[in-house]
């Protein structure tokens, strides 16, 4: 039993399962870092999986698709904002709407895009390909975990070392922080609290944009139906459960990854992979929980 | 204070109205832009459903299980948490019924109400846990009720595969239930079913918790206001539960009469979604249990219409998700009438101070 989950494959397929969650996660991040609810994330990275096939077969790139994604992501997430902040629906309310719009307007473009309901298949639609890294696909054992991802998988890593930067050492992102904390004190020592919400605002859309591209162009070759399957709400518990930091939101999005793989491995075995697919989730509402407990002891001290 | 909350509940309604009427226009103005018969998919979509007995019985069975997520988020909402878990609460009430059912061999209206109190107290179950994580550790109940409707959906799977799994059937699929296991249908031509009634009741009983006891009086007022109910001596903690397990015994039971009422046997294979449509409904109802028949009729009559026009012409069904989105939205916009309420209120402070001095 060891043996089968012990596999170089087990660990590539922990990776590769991990990529969509990791940008769900740290554009979870950003949000709430700016303040922003980030249960719309589903929804944005469900319209995003769409924009990419579709955007790549219009512009008959790869990238060009990938960036198509990165806009209407970052569109939808600024309309999430105005509807927030100028219309002032509630956050939750909002997110749960634009989850349902996304589902429901996702089948309907399909439909007339392709005329059928289902998926994107019949596009054929150029895909994000994946990269041998040299030198590192020649060592035995790491070659084959950490080489032959989707360029995207190396992107996401990439762009979390950058964004634990921004947010941590650049003014910008200190501003970004101070607004999503206490908008009323940013506001108060002249911080323009709406630019910095929405910088916050574009920069997650724009990350839920490539985990969404990734889903329908990477991890597989097409869109299919609600095929975010929640996990933009695991990017939402992976950020709680990740405290915020770049580093605690990736071990999370790691963990979740190394579940969904196990589960994939333990059906090779004939074990009732439901109940295993149950663990992340266990895991998250105890790490939560537990990490919810310790901050309200601490808080209670002073 | 009571004036203040009349102008604020003219807006709503208003507000409610202006926001139906909006997204039915967007949806108008989408099918007149893409359909190629725009005036009868338009006709397909608003009286469709009126055309036949069993076009209207179908409106009402769909209505029915958008009752009891719709009075389930009520409940779950009024003491002012954003508890999702009502999904899996209604999914595990299916799973929860068809053990009772399968399960057991009691004499039969014993043994169906026997696998709807399974359902209930299973539902309650669901959204207890998010409560209790909330009251004991200060988690936040969205996220933990989130997740906790993917642990319903794998735990339902595996407890029907593993228990109640036909081998006969290519899907897992259960057993099938005995004929006295199956709600009476009330009219013939149509699916219409003693849950429908087992639904309205319910809406009844949810009032009555709501508006004519204390706890219900408790539950509003720690929702509205935490601090204040704790200076008044109300255990918020206590209230808050009772309303989430009560909130989960309704989604519950709610999974247990759509699966007695329609199916045979269970046979989900995710999560059926009623939950979140028990957030439209429960806001386009204000959340007023009253109001939740109401709210539910429509959106069945809405989802039926759109059904009826998916299948004679080129709109696709989904347009209704559409359609509840705009809705969400535009009726949780507290900026959209806010002058108009700022005049109402104005207004009426003035002919209050009039009043007090003519006196």
């Amino acid at each position: 039993m060891i043996d089968v989950i012990l596999s170089t494959d087990f660990f590539f397929t922990t990776i590769r399962v991990m990529t969509p969650i990791l940008f769900a996660a740290l554009a979870c991040m950003v949000f709430t870092k700016g303040g922003i609810d980030s249960i719309g994330t589903e929804g944005i990275m469900l319209s995003c999986a769409l924009a990419g096939p579709l955007g790549s077969y219009i512009t008959k790139s790869a990238f060009g698709g990938v960036i198509i994604a990165m806009i209407i992501g970052a569109l939808l997430s600024c309309l999430f904002g105005y509807v927030t902040i100028y219309l002032k629906s509630e956050p939750v309310l909002a997110g749960i709407a634009l989850n349902t719009l996304a589902s429901g307007l996702t089948i309907f473009v399909i439909y007339y895009a392709t005329g059928e309901k289902g998926s994107t298949q019949s596009l054929m639609s150029p895909t994000v390909a994946n990269v041998h890294i040299p030198i590192l696909k020649d060592i035995p054992i790491l070659g084959a975990v950490f080489s032959g991802h989707s360029i995207l998988t190396y992107l996401g890593i990439f762009i979390m070392i950058v964004l634990a930067f921004f947010i941590y050492r650049t003014p910008a992102g200190l501003r970004i922080r101070s607004v999503g904390e206490n908008p009323e004190a940013a506001k108060s020592v002249g911080i323009n609290v709406i630019k910095y919400k929405y910088m916050s605002l574009i920069i997650a859309g724009a990350l839920c944009g490539l985990g969404g591209a990734y889903m329908s162009m990477s991890y597989v070759s097409f869109f299919s139906k609600e095929m975010i399957a929640g996990r933009g709400f695991i990017g939402m518990a992976a950020e709680s459960m990740g405290r915020g930091t770049p580093w605690g939101v990736t071990l999370s999005a790691l963990l979740f990854g190394a579940a969904d793989s196990l589960a994939i491995r333990l059906q090779l075995l004939q074990l009732p992979a439901q109940l295993i697919q149950t663990i992340p989730y266990v895991i998250t509402i105890i790490a939560i929980a537990v990490y919810s407990y310790t901050r309200s002891k601490q808080k209670k001290k002073y | 204070m009571t004036i203040k909350k009349n102008a604020m509940t003219i807006v709503e309604i208003l507000r409610t109205m202006v926001a139906i009427f909006c997204s039915l226009l967007m949806v108008f103005a989408i099918i007149l832009l893409v359909s190629d018969q725009p005036v009868s998919a338009l006709r397909d979509f608003l009286i469709g459903p009126l055309t036949s007995v069993r076009r209207i019985g179908n409106v009402i069975e769909a209505m029915t299980p958008l009752i009891f997520t719709g009075l389930s988020v009520t409940m779950l909402y009024r003491a002012g948490l954003f508890n999702l878990a009502m999904e899996g609460a209604f999914f595990i009430g299916a799973v929860a019924a068809t053990a009772g059912a399968l399960l057991f061999d009691l004499p039969p209206v014993i043994n169906l109400v026997v696998a709807m109190a399974f359902a209930m107290i299973a539902g309650g179950i669901v959204t207890f846990i998010p409560a209790i994580l909330k009251v004991k550790c200060h988690a936040n109940e969205l996220v933990t009720s989130l997740m906790l409707n993917y642990v319903c959906l794998y735990l339902g799977l595996y407890i029907i595969t593993a228990f109640f799994y036909d081998p006969q059937m290519n899907s897992n699929y259960s057993y099938m239930f005995a004929d006295s296991m199956v709600l009476p249908k009330l009219f013939s031509k149509t699916r219409i079913n003693t849950g429908t009634i087992i639904a309205l009741v319910t809406v009844f009983v949810v009032w009555l918790i709501l508006n004519k006891t204390s706890f219900g009086y408790k539950v509003t007022l720690v929702g509205k206001n935490d601090n204040m109910a704790k200076y008044s001596g109300i255990h918020a903690g206590i209230v808050i539960i009772g309303s989430q397990i009560l909130g989960g015994m309704l989604a519950g039971l709610g999974g247990s009469v759509e699966l007695f009422g329609m199916y045979q046997r269970f046979q989900y294979q995710g999560l059926p979604g009623y939950g979140w449509d028990g957030v439209l409904i429960a806001i386009v109802a204000r959340y007023q249990a009253k109001y939740i028949p109401l709210a539910a009729l429509f959106l069945a009559y809405l989802r039926i219409g759109a059904d009826i026009m998916s299948r004679n012409t080129d709109i696709p069904f989904e347009i209704v998700k559409i359609i509840q989105a705009i809705m969400i939205v535009l009726i949780s916009a507290q900026a959209i009438l806010s002058k108009y309420r700022q005049k109402l209120v104005v207004k009426e402070a003035k002919e209050l101070e009039e009043m007090g001095e003519k006196v």
